[in-house]
């Protein structure tokens, strides 16, 4: 599961460095993010432009992250393709997440 | 031949019943069905159908056992697009799989923590498929996916009407990527099979 992790301040970013986000990778994929949500304290952008196919495994993953998230700690997600965000549609999963068309709309929202 | 006088194709792809094998499946069957004109977020949406119903099978037939072959048959026509996954393991409840999945759907940002992580597949299924059935077998179980297609709004000028060699492109994308995994291209199947 490759992932790219940034820090912007107090926030850290990471970018999903991978085209699929399926049940092949799902697991591994909670097990890298958590990583990285037990090493550090900022909220969190996680950028899926890479990412052109999501089924239901991968939007479980995505789910659990958010479930995590320690109190306090915020999770945006951005960059989603149209195909991604049309499986968030598809589920109602849209409703749940904060979702931003990239990192700087991201990053400007939790400035504010 | 269709009716309609328009040659309509069947590809068969076998893979061993481990997840790490879907997304290749997955990519074939998006190249076969925008090949055959289907739009690229219907040929998405398509793809993301078959993987939920091989990882169904994997996980819920096979249970994980790489051994219980799983295999797909790609049925294209003008007409309808026919997606049926067997796989040599246990049945499942027929009356589970043939509810109302709907509510899998429902997902409320009032109760996050309450929403499941699990459970999504079928319902993406019913939604996005014309119909779905699970037919448990003797020796094989069957889920066949059917989408229906509308003429009118049919590419013909798709790579997979050429004249001579009708789905060509797709197959040929298939030949090269599958590599030693077994892809079966033949004319004239029997839908009602």
């Amino acid at each position: 599961m490759k992932l790219a992790e940034r820090k912007v301040g107090a926030y850290s970013i990471l970018e999903v460095l991978e085209s699929r986000l399926g049940a092949d990778k799902a697991v591994a994929f909670k097990e890298a993010v958590g990583r990285h949500l037990s090493g550090g304290t900022a909220s969190v952008v996680l950028d899926l432009s890479q990412v052109e196919f999501i089924d239901s495994s991968g939007l479980g993953a995505i789910l659990s992250i958010l479930k995590r998230m320690p109190k306090g700690r915020e999770l945006i997600l951005c960059g989603t393709t149209d195909s991604v965000m049309s499986m968030f549609k598809l589920t109602r999963l849209d409703r749940i997440f904060t979702m931003k068309k990239n990192v700087d709309e991201a990053l400007t929202t939790l400035a504010i | 031949m269709t009716e309609a006088g328009i040659p309509w194709k069947k590809f068969t792809l076998e893979i061993e019943s481990r997840v790490e094998a879907v997304p290749l499946l997955g990519q074939v069957v998006y190249q076969l069905c925008t090949a055959a004109g289907v739009s690229p977020s219907e040929g998405n949406q398509l793809e993301v159908c078959v993987v939920e119903a091989v990882n169904n099978s994997i996980k819920h037939g096979c249970e994980g056992d790489p051994a219980c072959g799983v295999e797909l048959e790609v049925s294209l026509s003008p007409q309808q697009l026919v997606f049926d996954i067997w796989d040599s393991g246990n049945a499942v409840d027929v009356a589970k799989i043939h509810g109302d999945h709907s509510h899998a759907l429902d997902a409320s940002a009032d109760r996050v923590k309450d929403i499941p992580e699990n459970g999504r597949g079928l319902a993406l299924i019913q939604k996005l498929m014309d119909s779905f059935e699970y037919s448990p077998g003797a020796q094989r179980n069957r889920f066949r996916m059917i989408k229906h297609r509308d003429p009118d709004l049919f590419d013909r000028s798709s790579p997979c009407k050429t004249e001579a060699h009708p789905y060509q492109t797709a197959f040929s994308w298939c030949s090269a990527e599958l590599g030693s995994q077994k892809v079966d291209e033949r004319e004239g199947a029997d839908y009602s099979r």
